[in-house]
């Protein structure tokens, strides 16, 4: 339950920056025009709405949560993982292309959620990569990146 | 008579091969999503779009509709066969779907769920067929301001009936509010929040938050903990006795109705109405002592309600261009992305578009029927994929189907960003539909007001001489005052995938 009030706390104070700092980019928008609201108008309202609810949900009486919000270890690290493989696909598949980067991102994931049959692990990210990569082109027409190597 | 002729003839045009193909596709990739559990239906929509961008724009709507309906369908089967819901809807019929299973009656109970679902199913799109005209007609005689009113409706009912509070929907609505503002400003063009990022300049797209909010949010809270799977033993015959068809008659009925009343209104989300049909019918059984332990009336009543649900939904999105769920919202973005907008419009525009897809709709829950049975075996046999293989997959996919859709970096790094965000916000208990939901409301309740004020010169007494939009501005306010009244809930509505 801990865990869960400091994250709370923090998602409050995250919400509120977040607020502020756009009802104040909204306020150098014009709020009102001749003819009714300006480009800053919603976004002024909204940005206060949430600021209000965000401050209202510190004092919310807590309900009690469905799951143990305090991660075990080993969920936290696999999560870290995984978001880790998907932020270097976003660097490489450019320079990299498609296949092979999609075939680094499979087989990272599935070692680390605990698959440990490597012929298995080949073969799921093989075709998982290259597989998806014909279907896409040959079949969908869909240009995926073919990296610098042109592979 | 008039709807009956132009229902003949959208089955003129959902007969043709081709869109029959596409349809019966569409099913069977709904059922398939339904069934793995991992990638709700929004996710699963939104993924999907990219796949339909060599289609025309009415093949790429039947076949992303019939994924939508199909899935409703398949997360039956997993909550039946292994306790474990394929997609939140599908929750409640874990209670006696699987116990019926253990007795060796998963037959049965697979079997209700299919013919009840296609009986709600039917009806909703039977009453889509007889208010399709006359709303649609009605709201081409209303003005932006009462588009404006009834939009601010819609984003009360979002934010008062999703999620565990008032206060909790309120901040994930005006979250999406937001993030709808951004790009260029509709009517003087200047940019707002792009941050100077051309990727910007349109806003976010729908699939990238989608997906990433709802696929991977999802995925990376299903990490944290060990996944392990169950398999009943035999499903045995797909045929009920006279005893169970008889007891599931009414059951069936008030399903139906359950799950097409709530269906209409925005915000309220699939779980509810299976939650509402099985405590219904708990409460009216003369043997409640039974449910939990096998009561075919457990499987019957919320299957039901909840195709009726998902059918019944599509009717503000046809009418009045409102998003009533999630993954309507998505389908809506869609319609967009292919130049469709739906609303009262589209009946007078594209008449192929909406009464094709509404004589499919008719289709497909035939097809799910006919489809759905004898395939429990190979969707059995794909429950045994090892969770690793079905994440690195869906992980993969979303990579891909996210990229396809403009050729862009920036999307899949959007959808991961949403993805944190998706997690984050489960992890707080943050509903998720509204957010969702008022990326659609937000730009149409912003264009009504902008049109509204234009007609009125800047005059916003304007609205003083609409009664129509005070008398809603009125409910939006009661709507807000009784969410706020009744606290948080142990129960959340509305916060679930569809």
């Amino acid at each position: 339950m801990r865990s869960v009030v400091t994250l709370k706390h923090a998602a409050v104070l995250a919400l509120v920056v977040l607020g502020i700092y756009i009802g104040v980019e909204a306020s150098k928008l014009r709020i009102l025009l001749a003819i009714g609201p300006g480009a800053g108008f919603f976004p002024l309202i909204f940005a206060a709405v949430l600021v209000i609810a965000s401050i209202s949900y510190l004092f919310e009486r807590p309900v009690a949560p469905s799951e143990v919000a305090t991660p075990a270890i080993w969920g936290s690290s696999r999560l870290l993982v995984v978001l880790a493989a998907l932020a270097s696909v976003v660097v490489l598949i450019n320079p990299l292309g498609f296949r092979f980067t999609s075939l680094g991102l499979q087989i990272v994931v599935l070692v680390a959620l605990g698959m440990r049959n490597i012929p298995l692990i080949l073969v799921t990210a093989f075709v998982g990569s290259f597989g998806i990569y014909s279907l896409f082109d040959e079949v969908l027409n869909v240009r995926l990146p073919i990296g610098m190597f042109g592979l | 008579m008039e709807a009956l002729q132009l229902l003949l003839y959208g089955f003129t045009v959902a007969l043709q091969p081709d869109n029959l193909l596409i349809a019966f596709i569409g099913c069977l990739a709904g059922t398939l999503v339904g069934v793995l559990p991992g990638v709700g239906p929004v996710a699963a929509v939104a993924l999907l779009i990219p796949f339909t961008a060599a289609l025309t724009p009415l093949q790429g709507i039947v076949m992303l509709a019939a994924i939508y309906y199909g899935t409703q369908y398949g997360g039956t089967i997993t909550s039946v066969l292994i306790n474990v819901p394929g997609e939140s809807a599908s929750a409640v019929t874990c209670l006696d779907g699987y116990p019926m299973a253990r007795k060796g009656r998963a037959g049965a109970a697979l079997a209700i769920a299919a013919i009840g679902s296609f009986i709600g199913g039917t009806v909703a799109t039977m009453a889509l067929v007889l208010v399709a005209l006359p709303v649609s007609a009605l709201a081409l005689k209303i003005g932006p301001a009462e588009f404006f009113a009834l939009t601010v409706v819609g984003l009360s009912l979002v934010a008062g009936l999703a999620g565990k509070s008032l206060v909790r929907g309120l901040i994930t609505a005006s979250l999406g509010l937001l993030v709808a503002m951004i790009g260029l400003d509709p009517a003087q063009g200047v940019p707002r929040f792009s941050f100077g990022r051309p990727e910007l300049l349109d806003g976010f797209g729908v699939v990238p938050i989608a997906v990433g909010l709802f696929g991977l949010g999802e995925i990376f809270a299903n990490l944290e903990k060990k996944v392990t799977t169950a398999y009943a033993s035999r499903i045995g015959p797909l045929m009920m006795s006279r005893e169970e068809a008889r007891a599931s008659v009414g059951p069936v009925a008030r399903g139906t109705a359950i799950g097409f009343s709530l269906g209409l209104i925005p915000g309220i989300g699939s779980v509810a109405p299976t939650f509402i049909s099985y405590a219904i019918e708990r409460r009216l059984s003369k043997t409640p002592h039974r449910f939990g332990q096998g009561a075919i009336e457990g499987v019957a009543a919320p299957e039901t309600a909840n195709n009726a649900f998902a059918n019944a939904a599509l009717i503000p999105m046809f009418t009045l261009g409102i998003p009533s769920s999630p993954t309507v919202a998505v389908l809506m973005g869609a319609f967009l992305m292919n130049g469709l907008t739906p609303g009262p419009f589209l009946f007078k525009e594209h008449p192929d578009v909406a009464w094709g897809l509404i004589a499919s709709l008719y289709i497909g829950n035939v097809i799910l029927l006919i489809l759905n049975l004898p395939l429990i075996p190979i969707w059995v046999r794909l429950l045994r994929t090892p969770y690793p293989i079905m994440v690195s997959t869906i992980l993969v996919l979303s990579v891909v189907g996210t990229y396809a859709i403009s050729g862009s970096v920036f999307d899949v790094a959007a959808m991961i960003g949403w993805g944190v965000v998706g997690y984050t916000l489960k992890k707080l208990e943050f509903p998720l539909a509204p957010l969702m939901l008022t990326l659609i409301l937000g730009p149409l309740m912003e264009r009504n007001l902008r049109s509204t004020m234009q007609l009125a010169g800047g005059d916003w007494a304007f609205f003083l001489e609409r009664p129509a939009a005070l008398v809603l501005f009125a409910l939006a306010a009661v709507i807000l005052f009784v969410s706020a009244r009744r606290g948080p809930k142990t129960v959340p509505l509305g916060d679930s995938g569809a």
